[in-house]
């Protein structure tokens, strides 16, 4: 860019100063592993999923009554509607797959310990709001599976000590997952992905502050600090080309293994089928929805 | 201090990088710039098929192709006549033969080349109601802001009373 602009950009905006402080300055230990990859990773995902869900957006229909089919038209009719789906729905498995994989790099390495505690539970902050994002999405395709995970996971809430039923009938705005559920459903889905936004953005301030945690879990001193431009973009760069070869295998190859084949079927209040089961990413906390509601059972009057 | 001899070598390949990762970003929003064109069941119905044998002669009818309101005019022998004596005004003169296929069907594009609007029939031809555009019944502009004569939308006739109004 012509110096004359940069300069008068600088005088008003600290332009400079900020891709000098955090990016071509910013000191990074030079010692990290592709395990430190995983947070651009996430990155990428989160920025990739809000520009797929977008699109898919422009061709959805948020009512019960046309949500199945105008799913259909996007496989079937919308140019590369295809695609940009099993992006989407692949997306969000690859998604937890790095977030799981990052969260475990900073237990394993204790990337959590003093002084980055507020990392950790920023990082969990903003777990809690994938995984609600994740579970109003899926029911936005107004399949069996979506209709029935959506049934079982808002019946949680009954477990709410006093207004159990009360809260329950709230977030569903109906007497069963119905056509008020899937409009708010879709509205919170679209809006949650821009609060992760505001909550990674304070991730990174903070990370900017204490710095990036190394395999060897001591601080180390400035000689040990390499600038993250160009050695760790070029470093996330290429750890993406690995990870977009393995994702865009699943996404062209292996599409419908992170999509039930029930749910292919809509959505029938009258009938569950005959296995239900959550989102891989889900089954970690499945055993505990079978432990909730009697852990409460006795608050209710 | 001497030229890396390295350095041609790097921007070679900083540029090849650079290159190919752009080509890539380009492919890749492709498939999203395309999403936005219309779909397949959007342009399945880009064509309409229209049957004249209940259009009586005189009578307009208005027919919906692609969204857009298509006038389809049966001609009465003393129109077809009035309209081949003249070439409609000077802001776009065109004989009347060049703006049909068979002189009793007069099938044009019912939108004022001015702004859009849907002009009004009327025993002269047609008035556009927004800014005063008046046409013939040949669909040429008289007199008014728009600047040429109706569109003629592309079509044929499958037989003597079927109209296709095709795909541009």
């Amino acid at each position: 860019m012509d110096r004359r602009i940069v300069q008068w950009i600088d005088r008003r905006f600290p332009l400079t100063a900020f891709i000098k402080k955090e990016l071509t300055g910013y000191p990074t230990p030079r010692n990290l592993t592709s395990w430190w990859n995983f947070g651009f990773l996430a990155g990428f995902m989160l920025v990739l999923q809000i520009v797929s869900g977008i699109f898919l957006a422009m061709h959805y229909k948020a009512d019960a009554g046309l949500a199945f089919d105008s799913v259909e038209h996007i496989m079937r009719e919308v140019n590369y509607g295809w695609l940009i789906r099993y992006l989407h729905s692949t997306g969000a498995s690859a998604f937890f797959a790095i977030v799981y994989i990052h969260m475990a790099r900073s237990l394993y390495y204790a990337s959590y310990h003093e002084p980055r505690e507020l990392m950790w539970w920023s990082g969990q902050l903003l777990l809690l709001l994938l995984m609600a994002t994740a579970f109003m999405g899926y029911l936005l395709p107004w399949g069996q599976m979506s209709y029935w995970g959506a049934q079982v996971i808002t019946n949680l809430f009954r477990a709410t000590p006093f207004i159990g039923d009360e809260v329950v009938l709230w977030l569903r705005g109906d007497f069963a997952i119905g056509d008020a559920t899937l409009t708010r459903f879709f509205v919170f889905h679209f809006l949650f992905p821009f609060l992760i936004f505001g909550v990674v953005f304070l991730h990174l301030v903070a990370l900017h502050y204490v710095k990036s945690s190394n395999p060897t879990g001591l601080e180390l001193s400035p000689k040990d600090q390499i600038p993250f431009h160009p050695y760790y973009t070029i470093k996330d760069l290429y750890g993406l080309g690995w990870f977009l070869i393995v994702f865009c295998y699943f996404v062209f190859f292996q599409p419908e293994l992170f999509i039930e084949p029930e749910n292919n079927v809509p959505a029938n209040p009258l009938q569950t089928p005959p296995h239900i089961v959550p989102e891989w990413y889900f089954l970690p906390f499945t055993p505990s929805c079978a432990l909730f509601p009697t852990c409460w059972a006795e608050w209710r009057p | 201090m001497g030229r890396d001899p390295d350095l041609g070598r790097r921007d070679f390949l900083n540029t090849a990088t650079t290159l190919v990762a752009g080509a890539g970003l380009a492919a890749a929003a492709w498939p999203f710039i395309s999403s936005m064109n219309p779909s397949s069941n959007v342009l399945a119905r880009a064509s309409t098929e229209v049957d004249l044998s209940n259009i009586t002669p005189a009578e307009v009818r208005t027919v919906a192709w692609q969204g857009k309101p298509v006038f389809v005019f049966h001609r009465t022998l003393e129109q077809i006549a009035a309209m081949a004596q003249s070439l409609g005004s000077d802001k776009d003169p065109e004989p009347d033969a060049e703006r049909v296929q068979r002189p009793e069907w007069l099938v044009v594009i019912g939108l004022c080349t001015h702004l859009g609007c849907v002009p009004n029939r009327k025993p002269h031809g047609w008035d556009c109601p927004c800014h005063g555009s008046v046409y013939d019944n040949s669909g040429r502009i008289l007199k008014g802001p728009a600047p040429r004569n109706l569109d003629l939308p592309p079509y044929e006739f499958l037989a003597a009373d079927r109209l296709l109004i095709k795909k541009a």
